[in-house]
């Protein structure tokens, strides 16, 4: 009954799902990877700042293994005394032994793992501030970089892949490889033949384990791309149902998630399958220990005259050890992707800067000022600048309003990305109050100037923990009115808590108008001197467009302004038009002006408003 | 492409929407169990063998001890020691097949779960359901997976408890004391893990749950990163993860405290176990009561008994996990009006039908020809106040509407949601027909929603099979763009029609996502097309682009258009405009004579 050929190839299971076939194999790796020297050198590194505390750790963390190799050799002697028609007090006082150092064990072993788990708590928490803080200073304002977003949101999932690691995982996989080495180490001190037992078994465990990992590590890593393409895909679908079902596409999106639902499943069964193999491979090792322990355990008590205690003692030590052995190897698979993602947040500490002030200046007024001013975002086969911003020089005078006209890809956004210090230009000046971007204080520049774009995102938490965002020690009094500058006030209240509902992704979801006025009331509540609104025209018709237009009319009064408008209405109130066209500033000037010159503007006002 | 799978049948399903809620709903762990009985028949005694030689394994040893060494017959050790040898290969074998035979079985519910319900969640004919995307994600994968971890769980808890029984039973055979002692040491175990496990997995899960914040909340700030740079909030962004992130290490530390301490616990119990069974067993060998070799034997049954206990005292817990997520499933599939075990929901349906519009499967094989256009009869539907409505063949009509809860009203009743009175041609448009509606009808929903592929495969979503998708001819696609101003696009996107478009078109500004939403419904090419609000993301000077380059692409004598709009530029081309408020036609004529009205003016100059 199974419906899944186990034998196909990825390859065959994708078959002509062209999409799923690009999210297999293209996986652009948008952000820089350590390699794993790198990634070494950086965690010794920061385990040298917890220096005492890993000396101590590695110490106790010995101990206890040491006292679980002792164990089998106290049970040896148990049975050495029995063999030797010993007194039963001898045994009494072997039991008190074995309770003895059983209890040291449990003790250290308690220990040792909440110190080790702490320590790879503590450095991992460094990590991921450390990752999300070099993140926040990408730029992701300019179009060709979205992907980094993407990207980044994957770092994210490698710090939980992280943490989940050293919660349990890396724990026990250093006392387990402790406890091996440890015991090895006692085996090989009962007799010299044992010693080279152990030499011939250990290199055919490496081996195995080399020949395990070698072939896990590439179908890990592939099985973790389904299943992130496999989430992705459900997860879209699931928001487009709408668009599913007008489209009559439901079979093709159900298809494309199993396809790589069952991809998963065919590597996961791969490796699954390897396991197999690898458990019947260390059999090997294991039946030579157990055949030679008994042969030399034989040749110890009839030739070397050694006590049956010291056999028994290597007997159980042997077998004591077979499942370590086996689950040290098998963890070893997820440290492996534990180490993927360690490296890839390495990569981004270590090769991304921290944002640093470029130098002193702060902005005396709120007017700005362009010179020479252009930009492209990518250079051609080449290496020809695609241009998409032409020098400009442009004074906007302090609480002045301009507004931008032009058609898609003009370069309105561009620009108004670059007045507010989002989008750093390739050529030219751009000055805020007297102040060179380029030199200027970063803090005092960030909030001096703010920019309401496209992108609207309410964030995970309350309504407050939102607004606050933009002022930190805001009363409640302060919140609300910004609410009520931007008619908020008036929804905010029914929500079921107020200012204390959750929102964002998982709590109460805020209709598009209203996530947009929520920005508008974080920028009331940030007061920057210079304002630019770049933001989508809320719908046609609906009782929201008029508000969030007054809300934006309200938000920025008394500031300086730069509309990007989507509606002439928007630009007919400004008190200077610059109309745009494929990069350039073709007409400029107040409305009436603009229309009496009888140019585009005045084309398009006819058009408008007739 | 067209291949002789049954088609999605596009009648409704025997109406699984009008299922009582209430009926018991079937569990997912039964249909889970019953889908792989013959499995389990034949893998849990195999498991048993296999659990029982690992406790045969120390008894082996023991008598080869006893009767090969301490007797001084080197050919009993030796015949003895592969005698062990081979029983462990015996062992091995039946645990990897048993091992693999339940980790297929556990691979398939998984994906069968996992597919069952993403189809269950797309099906127009299941209900509606209201839960956040991230929810259904979460069970589709997550819970999936939990639940049908009950077939990798069965084959090994049952036999495992088992052997520890018959391993105590033969303790008390051998000795009364022994066995009396292996029990107190399994109750003593049992009391440790039933009292630990449970503030450990509180921990745990509270420890889990702080983790999971702090990543959504790094995930959540980088998909704000935009949003916090536009603010210059950086910095404070940057304070409010580390709070999160600190208190998440918190509760990691006191965690690690947990299971540190519940593993020097477990480790103590073994101990003093084994002490116990040291000492009792030694006097009795002292005694004469037993040989060396069963004392070996004893001391290493113990060993093994405390092993499985300990890795058995994750089973409740697990349990618990496995039963909450199976009937998470369950609840899922249940609100969706389906069960487990739906038929509609086999996984062989599921991956090989092809979607049926209506046109039959496969797809549309060629143009569709006229349908005979939109009409709405006296439509009361909402807020609508009797309205009458027809876009004839070879016409755009415009639908200006002052308050936008008409505007909804209309739109929610031609696309079928509700039985309002509209018809296409002389079919009414229904929520019963209007699957097999839809090779001929498209309304284009407003919320934009593109799905991960190339622009072309973007455009392509429904479009008739005469257009070529290999990139030979792209004159269609060409068409289509600029019918929705968006001929620049292919200038700005790096590999123009291969360019990729990432899910919900992350990687586009609105403006971009709306127009390549508005080309794909002009590809799509459907008799009758619907369109809502289709330029609010765009400015005015490419609004007057597409209103031109649209009504010149629909205006066909076979095709019927009707645009629901407030855009001065998209009512100046229409045909007709119609001009509706408070639910009623208030005026109709072209968008010149309308401008005459004062208020019709004043809505569309706003």
């Amino acid at each position: 009954m199974s419906m899944i050929d186990w034998n196909r190839s990825v390859e065959e299971v994708l078959g002509d799902d062209t999409t799923a076939q690009r999210q297999l194999d293209e996986h652009a790796q948008l952000l820089p990877i350590a390699s794993g020297g790198q990634a070494a050198r950086f965690m010794l590194a920061r385990l040298s700042e917890h220096r005492w505390f890993t000396a101590v750790t590695l110490l106790i963390t010995i101990g206890s293994a040491v006292a679980a190799a002792i164990l089998p050799r106290l049970i040896g002697a148990a049975v050495g005394v029995v063999d030797s028609e010993g007194t039963s007090r001898a045994v009494w006082a072997l039991g008190g032994q074995i309770v003895a150092v059983g209890a040291v064990q449990a003790v250290l072993m308690a220990v040792g793992w909440t110190m080790i788990s702490s320590l790879g708590q503590r450095i991992l928490a460094g990590m991921r501030e450390d990752v999300i803080d070099r993140a926040l200073d990408l730029p992701a304002q300019s179009m060709e970089q979205t992907g980094i977003g993407d990207a980044l949101s994957r770092v994210a999932d490698d710090v939980d892949v992280a943490a989940r690691a050293v919660n349990n995982l890396v724990p026990n996989l250093i006392q387990l490889g402790f406890l091996v080495v440890v015991t090895l180490a006692g085996m090989a001190t009962l007799s010299p033949y044992l010693l080279l037992m152990v030499v011939v078994i250990v290199p055919l465990y490496v081996l195995a384990a080399r020949w395990y990992l070698r072939r896990t590590a590439p179908l890990y890593r592939k099985e973790r791309v389904a299943m992130g393409a496999r989430a992705q895909g459900l997860l879209s679908a699931i928001h487009g149902i709408p668009t599913v079902n007008a489209y009559g596409i439901e079979r093709r999106e159900t298809r494309h998630v199993a396809v790589l639902s069952e991809t998963a499943a065919v590597l996961n069964m791969r490796v699954m399958s390897l396991v197999g193999k690898m458990v019947a491979l260390i059999n090997i090792p294991e039946s030579i220990a157990l055949l030679s322990v008994m042969v030399i355990g034989f040749a110890m008590v009839h030739q070397a005259g050694a006590p049956l205690g010291l056999v028994t003692a290597a007997a159980i030590y042997l077998v004591s050890l077979f499942w370590p052995m086996l689950a040290f190897i098998f963890n070893l698979d997820d440290v492996q992707s534990a180490g993927a993602s360690l490296s890839r947040m390495v990569g981004v500490i270590t090769s991304i800067d921290p944002a640093a002030s470029p130098g002193p200046q702060v902005p005396q007024d709120s007017s700005i000022r362009l010179e020479q001013v252009s930009h492209s975002y990518t250079t051609d086969e080449d290496g020809q600048e695609r241009v998409v911003l032409h020098p400009i020089d442009l004074d906007i005078a302090a609480g002045e309003t301009v507004a931008l006209v032009g058609a898609s890809g003009a370069g309105k956004s561009t620009l108004a990305s670059i007045i507010t210090g989002t989008l750093t230009p390739r050529h030219g000046r751009v000055l805020h109050g007297g102040a060179d971007l380029a030199r200027a204080d970063i803090e005092a520049v960030r909030s001096h100037a703010s920019i309401v774009s496209q992108d609207v995102h309410v964030f995970r938490g309350t309504l407050a923990e939102d607004l606050k965002l933009a002022r930190p020690l805001a009363t409640e009094e302060e919140l609300w009115a910004a609410l009520r500058t931007v008619e908020a006030d008036a929804w905010a209240e029914r929500l079921p808590k107020g200012l204390e509902t959750e929102v964002g992704e998982k709590g109460e979801r805020l209709s598009a108008e209203q996530s947009q006025q929520l920005a508008l009331a974080r920028i009331a509540l940030q007061d920057p001197a210079v304002l630019v609104l770049d933001e989508a025209t809320a719908d046609e018709g609906s009782s929201g467009a008029r508000v969030l237009e007054r809300a934006a009319l309200a938000v920025a009064a008394g500031r300086t302004t730069v509309i990007v408008a989507h509606r002439l209405s928007q630009a007919k109130e400004a008190d200077r038009i610059l109309v745009m066209a494929e990069g350039r500033v073709v007409e400029q000037g107040p409305h009436e002006h603009l229309v009496a010159l009888d140019g585009v503007y005045a084309r398009l006002w006819e058009a408008w408003s007739s | 492409m067209h291949d002789p799978s049954p088609p999605l049948a596009t009648a409704p399903v025997p109406d699984p929407a009008s299922a009582d809620p209430a009926a018991p709903r079937p569990g997912v762990l039964r249909s889970i169990v019953r889908a792989h009985k013959r499995m389990l028949a034949w893998v849990l005694p195999l498991a048993a063998i296999s659990e029982g030689i690992e406790m045969l394994v120390p008894i082996g040893l023991g008598l080869v001890i006893d009767h090969g060494i301490v007797a001084g017959d080197l050919r009993v050790t030796i015949l003895g020691a592969l005698a062990v040898v081979a029983l462990r290969l015996v062992g091995t074998v039946c645990w990897i097949l048993t091992f693999l035979a339940s980790q297929k079985a556990c691979m398939l519910e998984r994906h069968r779960l996992r597919v069952a319900m993403t189809g269950a969640v797309l099906d127009p004919r299941s209900r509606g359901i209201d839960r956040p995307a991230g929810e259904v994600l979460s069970i589709a994968t997550s819970d999936a997976d939990k639940a049908s971890d009950v077939l990798d769980m069965l084959p090994w808890v049952v036999p495992s408890l088992l052997v520890v029984l018959g391993a105590t039973v033969w303790l008390t055979v051998l000795d009364v004391w022994l066995g009396l002692a292996m029990l107190l040491g399994i109750v003593v175990m049992v009391v440790v893990i039933r009292v630990i496990t449970p503030t450990l997995s509180k921990r745990y899960d509270d420890q889990q749950s702080q983790a999971a914040e702090a990543a959504a909340t790094a995930t959540d700030l980088v998909h704000g990163l935009r949003v916090l740079q536009g603010l210059g909030v950086q910095s404070r962004a940057r304070a409010l993860y580390r709070r999160r992130s600190r208190v998440a290490l918190e509760a990691a530390l006191v965690n690690a405290r947990y299971s540190g301490i519940s593993s020097g616990l477990t480790t103590l119990v073994t101990g003093l176990m084994l002490a116990a069974v040291v000492v009792i067993a030694a006097q009795r060998t002292l005694a004469g009561d037993l040989s060396i070799g069963v004392l070996i034997a004893v001391v290493g049954v113990a060993r093994t008994v405390m092993g499985m206990l300990q890795g058995l005292s994750g089973a409740p817990v697990w349990w618990a996990g496995m039963s909450t997520s199976a009937r998470r499933v369950r609840d899922l599939l249940g609100d969706l009006g389906r069960t487990v075990d739906d038929e509609e929901l086999t996984l062989e349906r599921l991956t090989t039908q092809r979607d049926d519009r209506g046109g039959g499967p496969g797809g549309l094989a060629e143009r569709r020809g006229a349908a005979g256009g939109l009409h709405l009869d006296s439509v009361t539907t909402g807020t609508l106040d009797s309205v009458d409505l027809t876009v004839d063949d070879g016409t755009v009509v415009a639908v200006a509407c002052a308050d936008v809860r008409d505007a909804d009203a209309l739109v929610e009743t031609v696309s079928g949601r509700t039985d309002g009175g509209a018809r296409v041609g002389d079919r009414p448009i229904t929520p019963q027909e209007r699957m097999q509606l839809r090779a001929d009808l498209l309304v284009e929903p407003h919320v934009v929603d593109l799905f991960d592929g190339t622009l072309r495969e973007q455009l392509a979503t429904r479009a008739p099979d005469t257009a070529a998708t290999d990139g030979s001819d792209d004159a269609w696609a060409d068409a289509a763009l600029h019918a929705a101003g968006a001929g620049d696009l292919l200038r700005i996107l790096p590999e123009g029609y291969d360019t990729r478009i990432l899910d919900r078109g992350s990687n586009l500004s609105g403006g971009q996502r709306q127009r390549i939403a508005l080309a794909r419904s002009v590809a799509a090419d459907p008799p009758v097309l619907v369109l809502q609000d289709p330029t609010t993301a765009v400015d005015a000077v490419t609004e007057q682009h597409i209103a031109e380059a649209l009504v010149a692409a629909r205006r066909r004598t076979d095709r019927a258009t009707l645009i629901v709009t407030r855009a001065p530029a998209l009512l100046r081309h229409a045909d007709r405009v119609v001009y509706l408020r408070s639910g009623r036609i208030v005026a109709e004529g072209d968008h010149a004579e309308l401008m005459d009205l004062e208020d019709y003016r004043e809505m569309v100059q706003r």
